[in-house]
């Protein structure tokens, strides 16, 4: 089962992981909000995004992450954005591709 | 041979755990080693207090040691703490959530309703507890609460000030909460999701477990709004999922399986109930339902078929008069399946937390504070 050895940087601001198969990336603040799939941000019954990118910072910075149950990780954002919850397959795919 | 720690531990080596695949040296079982000319004496620190192969270990290292020249081997057994640093503490949880000191949260779940995850985690807490393990039952069926019955219990848990709960200590020594001792038992709780996911959510972070090796989640049936806040809630080390051999239920178990692997909780094993209808009279099993189902669910999703528990009229009365047919009837079948299900899902969580030792549970970052590394 995929899961994060470990939460990291990188210098030029972007939240790193390494995960347990072995890779390891990072991704954007911003890329990760743009991303976000909570109901706010996705039509929960098309699976449209309906957030549009334009409206989102550019200079926009990661507050939290944090675990929830075994399956993703949660990001408060400085928009004050903290609903996504990111699973970590959704994750990997960011941070490593 | 001069019985040196390096001697003792080079011929230690030669103990194996049969479910690590490695020796207890490796493992770091061997601890606090003193050597008093020919007394040695040692820990064994397991993974866990209820290890079932403890006694094997002990007599194969005291062989061993002896087999040096020792005249007297001492072995103690210790086991790693839960909790704190490694242990639980659940996503979005508050500060004061008292789930961090269980070490192991287990789910015992299934996809359809009736197929026994009561009578199966009320037994298996039990079985548990009677191996020396410290175990809770947090009873998650917040419309059809029965863990009140299968232990008799008649009293309301203490409420502290701060609106935390001191658990029920129930027959066996285990910890019990469960909504039908906040509900008159004739009312029905009619609630919309949100109260339910509320009443969840107290359940699980302001109920005082204290130190546990086991907490099972008696969750109720389907994979809905209950199911999901659990999970989310607390990390969880594993999903025993129970079934009966009807077509029926293989279906929905599937869909309890599927659950578990989409929110990444590692499934124990299936367990199947009313497998078979042991006659009082000619003692001979009879398959009601039909026969091979838990094989053939556990052989499709690749997990294993931890246990199949037999229909026994007594056993089944058990239920009802508030005593686990594991402590009223040690020796019947039903009973001595419950232990061999016990010791299966102790043993493969020791496999988990070995494999997953590396990997992160729960955690709660500051972006700012993480380390500063390139990809």
């Amino acid at each position: 089962m995929l899961q994060p050895k470990k939460f990291f940087r990188t210098p030029d601001g972007k939240l790193g992981v390494e995960w347990n198969d072995g890779s390891r990336g990072a991704c954007s603040a911003r890329d990760l909000r743009c991303a976000c799939p909570c109901a706010l941000c996705v039509d929960e019954h098309t699976g449209i995004k309906t957030l549009d990118d334009s409206s989102v910072p550019g200079d926009i910075t990661l507050l939290k992450v944090q675990s929830v149950g075994r399956y993703a990780a949660t990001l408060a954002f400085s928009d004050g954005h903290n609903s996504g919850i990111y699973p970590y397959d959704k994750l990997r795919e960011l941070t490593v591709g | 041979m001069i019985l040196d720690e390096k001697n003792i531990l080079k011929a230690l080596c030669a103990v194996q755990d049969p479910d690590l695949h490695k020796n207890i040296v490796e493992l770091d079982f061997v601890q606090n080693l003193k050597i008093e000319g020919t007394k040695v004496s040692f820990d064994l620190r397991l993974t866990t207090p209820t290890c079932p192969i403890r006694d094997q270990f002990k007599d194969q290292c005291i062989a061993i040691v002896k087999s040096l020249g020792a005249t007297e081997v001492n072995v103690t057994f210790t086991a790693k703490e839960g909790g704190s640093a490694t242990g639980n503490s659940a996503a979005k949880a508050p500060q004061d959530s008292h789930i961090g000191e269980v070490a192991h949260v287990v789910a015992v779940a299934s996809g359809k309703g009736g197929v026994g995850k009561s009578t199966v985690t009320a037994n298996l807490a039990m079985a548990l507890s009677l191996s020396g393990a410290r175990v809770g039952i947090l009873d998650a069926d917040i419309y059809g609460p029965s863990m009140g019955l299968m232990f008799g219990i008649d009293k309301a848990p203490e409420v502290f000030e701060d609106n935390t709960i001191a658990p029920v200590e129930a027959k066996g020594g285990v910890s019990i909460v469960s909504m039908c001792m906040f509900a008159d038992s004739d009312k029905a709780t009619i609630w919309r999701g949100p109260m339910v996911s509320q009443m969840i959510q107290h359940f699980i972070h302001h109920v005082r477990w204290g130190k546990l090796d086991y907490l099972l989640v008696d969750f109720p049936p389907g994979t809905g709004d209950i199911q999901l806040t659990l999970t989310q809630n607390c990390p969880m080390s594993g999903a025993v999922v129970v079934t009966t051999p009807q077509e029926v239920a293989l279906a929905d178990c599937r869909k309890g399986i599927a659950m578990f692997d989409n929110v990444g909780v590692p499934v124990i094993g299936v367990v199947e109930n009313m497998s078979y209808f042991i006659c009082d009279q000619c003692n001979k099993p009879h398959y009601i339902f039909r026969q091979g189902g838990g094989e053939s669910i556990a052989k499709k999703w690749g997990v294993p078929l931890i246990g199949k528990v037999p229909l026994e009229p007594a056993v089944a009365d058990c239920g009802d008069a508030g005593t686990p047919a594991v402590l009223k009837y040690p020796n019947s079948e039903s009973a001595r399946v419950f232990m061999q299900v016990a010791d299966a899902m102790v043993r493969t969580i020791s496999v988990f937390d070995h494999e997953n030792a590396d990997t992160l549970k729960s955690y709660n970052y500051e972006f700012e504070q993480l380390p500063v590394e390139s990809v």
